[in-house]
């Protein structure tokens, strides 16, 4: 059966992604979802230059993606957000997936905690860290890791430093 | 004026810097820009943008260190916004940017320039014994 996972990455589509993850969990379509980019084209291929055709690959809004994830697909799904606030929009669609990888996200201006690794941060906010309890706390397992072969911090460790 | 514009990720730029001033000396027309892992995509952007102002009505050859990746995707936005200007160009290696740093042929156009780095990084690679 196909798995479906869910990365929060400020960056998108990037190198890591494509290069590490996308392996790593035997992915076959590429779910971004970024308003902004999802509406300007040149963006949009300017992204996909990047993604090998063996991935069947979209950059849609969060209202296309909920389109989409209601689909079946044959195999494996790796959705992309840019922040922890897309997520309740679809928390419905992404009840049963694997897992949340918290990536990376730059600093906001209310981002008052830092998750940092080797290859990169993850700055949240209260909000951020919110929304991801209410997520975890209906079972979904949610952690930090930039690549498959750097440190995993799970959820309730991170909590546990606050 | 054709200048070139080195982009990479966490000192990509300044390792290329380093590589080619070693061999070739400093070069007028190179310049080197790094995506740090405290920059979002804005703050790099504003940063090449700031860089650019400078030079208004150049021809600009940025070279990217890898295809799809953040910084090539902000050199390609900067193409697709000045058609016929602005080229990108990905994964180039020492002797292609020796070859820019030493060499700006004037009668070749900023797309000749890209293609034959392109050209020259591929005809550096080898194998020994072959």
């Amino acid at each position: 059966m196909s798995k479906t996972y869910v990365r929060v990455d400020d960056r998108l589509i990037h190198g890591q992604t494509i290069v590490a993850w996308c392996p790593t969990l035997s992915i076959k379509e590429i779910i971004a979802i970024d308003d902004e980019s999802a509406k300007n084209s040149t963006l949009k291929s300017i992204m996909k230059m990047g993604v090998p055709p063996s991935y069947n690959t979209h950059i849609v809004t969060t209202e296309e993606a909920k389109t989409l994830l209601t689909q079946e697909t044959r195999g494996n799904r790796l959705v992309i957000v840019k922040y922890p606030r897309i997520l309740p929009d679809i928390a419905e669609e992404i009840m049963c997936v694997e897992s949340i990888v918290l990536g990376n996200i730059a600093k906001r201006e209310d981002t008052i905690h830092k998750v940092s690794g080797a290859t990169g941060i993850f700055y949240l906010s209260d909000n951020d860290v919110t929304i991801m309890d209410g997520l975890t706390s209906k079972g979904i397992d949610v952690f930090f890791q930039q690549l498959p072969n750097t440190s995993r911090t799970n959820w309730a460790a991170f909590k546990k430093s606050l | 004026m054709k200048r070139i514009l080195v982009m990479g990720h966490g000192g990509y730029a300044e390792g290329i810097r380093k590589n080619i001033e070693m061999i070739a000396g400093k070069s007028e027309h190179m310049y080197y820009m790094d995506l740090t892992k405290e920059d979002d995509l804005a703050t790099f952007e504003r940063k090449v943008n700031c860089l650019l102002e400078d030079f208004p009505g150049d021809e600009i050859l940025f070279a990217c260190d890898l295809l799809g990746a953040s910084p090539f995707r902000v050199a390609a936005m900067l193409c697709a916004d000045h058609p016929d200007k602005y080229y990108a160009v990905t994964g180039l290696n020492t002797m292609a940017f020796l070859e820019l740093s030493m060499n700006m042929d004037n009668n070749l156009s900023i797309a000749q320039l890209a293609n034959r780095s392109i050209d020259t990084a591929k005809a550096a690679l080898a194998r020994f014994p072959e």
